[in-house]
């Protein structure tokens, strides 16, 4: 089964998301802010971050530094309300970008190929710090 | 070059100055030749009369006895013939010195003690009689000289009265003014060339100086033209000009920083707008779709549609409040300031903030003195202030917890403490607890109802009052929020 971890710190937008992803095989872990989400990763073994950039001190680029230093295997979907274009400016080289209004097909679909991507190549590329 | 520009302007200016300087310098130079040529004319046609006078005399006393002596030399002057008179040997000597005199063109009159022409030259016609007119009192007594001019004469003549021996007699010796006249109106001709050459020149130089001086408004118009909302980073480079034009760029430049401020906090607003109510359409989004993703009961659809309610009341009041920052902040004629009873008015919330607390147990007391202190306030938006920050306070502290009001007065001030027991504010947090959309994070990551503009509104509504809120906090023990608005004496 695979972990999706969501850090996001708008709880109902988690439960969506959880209630999307466990009927179709996910394991889901929550996260309401980088605190929580680091402690996630030293617990469990993550296989995709779903990551909000604006949740407050530390942001989710903080976190985004973290992983792609740390645990440069794990795909990251960046997910916020910002235009695509916008969130691609701000951190350059993640996995996928989500807009929060595209809908949750996107999401999904989004999410499959990443998992699919990282199968058949297994290390990313280092990203510069 | 615009006739409504600067440059225009001072070059006309200048211009007309110089021209009016120059005029006046000319006509001094005319002036003054005109005096002198007209003295040096009279002092010679004084100099002719006197040598006719002395001549006169001497003729007199020669030719005593001989019925027109005058007459004669007279004859002598204007006649080639005369030589031929039998005296010719002594009129050849009065003709060398009348030659002398050059009084050939010269027009002469003499007249006795009446003022009657005893004798005149051949070229004194009737016409230059007219000219001179008949004599007057003054004429036999007194030294003068008159300018005539006709049509085809412009002369001047000297009127000179003698006296030989007995005899009395007035000698009038008329000349052309034509020399003066050519010589002025060659001067006058060269000083309207001069002048005119001479503004032409300077108007040239001087619209060259001014544009010259001139040049780096225009450079700061360029600049400022290139300039745009994208580029608003750019500066007037502030080199070695003017004390003037730095001042002019100093000033452009402040400014534009101001707009750049500006324009960054429009930028940040308008980004946070976005999020704040991207925020809840992505929560409707997900929760439409999850309702539709499978088959649910009406129980479940009926508490879908209720949370979906709920998210757009919520986004409703963001909206709202929005609205009502942007108009307090910019639209200061909304206020309806009038003089009204703070102390009423705690009251009155007193009463309604008490329901506020009762359904969360949270103990809620006002302390209000009987003083009746009045404010120059907008009634309606000062309750919305105390609302908001009362309200705020009742949301954030647990149940059990309290929450004290009290008004006091100190001086031209007055002050609103809302003091309460709640969990306290982070010294960062604090810092922020005025930004647009900022909301103290809690610590049970419960979902507040807020918009994250209540703190924004009362500190506007506290500015439009001449007014204040300032805040302090201790983590663990509590907040406290201080609004002064100045007394109504």
């Amino acid at each position: 089964m695979r972990t999706i971890l969501i850090v996001e710190d708008e709880a109902r937008i988690r439960r969506i998301y959880r209630r999307f992803l466990e009927p179709r095989g996910f394991r889901v872990l929550e996260a309401g802010n980088v605190v929580d989400a680091r402690e996630q990763m030293k617990l469990d073994r993550i296989d995709l971050v779903l990551l909000d950039i604006n949740i407050g001190e530390p942001n989710g680029d903080t976190l985004y530094e973290v992983l792609s230093c740390f645990h440069s295997m794990i795909p990251v979907i960046v997910a916020s309300v910002y235009p695509v274009d916008d969130q691609r400016r701000l951190l350059e080289a993640a996995t996928d970008y989500f807009d929060k209004s595209e809908g949750i097909d996107v999401l999904l679909h989004k999410i499959d190929r990443a998992l699919y991507q990282t199968q058949y190549k297994p290390h990313k590329q280092e990203v510069k710090s | 070059m615009r006739f409504n520009s600067i440059r225009f302007k001072a070059s006309i200016l200048y211009s007309v100055i110089l021209a009016a300087i120059l005029v006046l310098f000319g006509s001094v130079i005319y002036g003054s030749v005109y005096n002198i040529l007209y003295h040096d004319l009279d002092e010679e046609l004084k100099i002719k009369a006197e040598e006719v006078a002395s001549i006169l005399a001497a003729y007199e006393r020669v030719e005593r006895g001989r019925s027109h002596p005058i007459a004669t030399m007279l004859d002598l002057l204007h006649s080639e013939y005369a030589a031929a008179d039998r005296r010719m040997i002594v009129d050849d000597i009065w003709k060398s010195q009348l030659e002398v005199l050059n009084l050939k063109n010269d027009y002469i009159n003499i007249m006795n003690a009446r003022g009657q022409t005893l004798f005149s030259s051949h070229n004194y016609t009737a016409d230059i009689a007219r000219l001179f007119g008949p004599a007057t009192p003054s004429d036999l007594t007194a030294l003068h000289y008159r300018s005539f001019s006709d049509a085809a004469l412009r002369l001047r003549m000297i009127n000179l009265p003698v006296s030989l021996g007995q005899i009395r007699l007035t000698v009038q010796i008329g000349t052309s003014e034509d020399n003066i006249h050519s010589v002025l109106g060659r001067l006058g001709l060269f000083l309207t060339l001069a002048i005119l050459v001479f503004l032409a020149g300077t108007s040239f130089v001087g619209s060259y100086f001014t544009r010259e001086s001139l040049k780096p408004v225009r450079e700061v118009v360029d600049m400022a033209n290139r300039i745009t909302h994208k580029d608003l980073g750019a500066r007037i480079p502030e080199k070695t000009v003017d004390a003037e034009m730095h001042e002019l760029i100093q000033s452009f430049n402040v400014m534009i920083k101001r707009l750049e401020t500006s324009f960054g906090h429009v930028s940040e607003f308008n980004s946070h707008v976005a999020h704040e109510l991207k925020t809840p359409l992505a929560v409707l989004r997900g929760e439409i779709e999850l309702a539709l993703d499978s088959e649910k009961t009406p129980a479940e659809y009926q508490k879908v549609l209720s949370d979906c309610l709920e998210v757009i009341d919520h986004m409703i009041k963001v909206v709202k409040d929005l609205l009502l920052l942007a108009k307090l902040d910019y639209r200061p004629d909304i206020f309806q300031f009038e003089d009204i009873s703070l102390t009423a008015l705690m009251d009155e919330i007193a009463e309604q903030s008490r329901i506020l607390a009762e359904p969360k147990k949270i103990v809620i007391t006002f302390d209000i003195p009987t003083e009746d202190i009045r404010v120059e306030a907008d009634k309606v938006h000062l309750r919305r202030l105390f609302h908001n920050i009362i309200g705020n306070a009742i949301k954030y502290i647990a149940a059990g917890e309290s929450v004290r009001v009290s008004l006091h007065r100190q001086g031209q001030t007055c002050r609103v403490v809302i003091a309460d027991t709640g969990p306290g504010i982070s010294e960062e947090d604090l810092r922020n607890i005025f930004r647009k959309f900022f909301r103290v994070p809690r610590a049970d990551d419960t979902q507040e109802s807020g918009t994250g503009l209540g703190l924004n509104i009362a500190q506007s509504i506290a500015k439009a009052h001449n007014g204040n809120i300032n805040v302090t906090s201790t983590l663990g023990k509590g907040t406290t929020f201080t609004v002064e608005l100045p007394v109504l004496t």
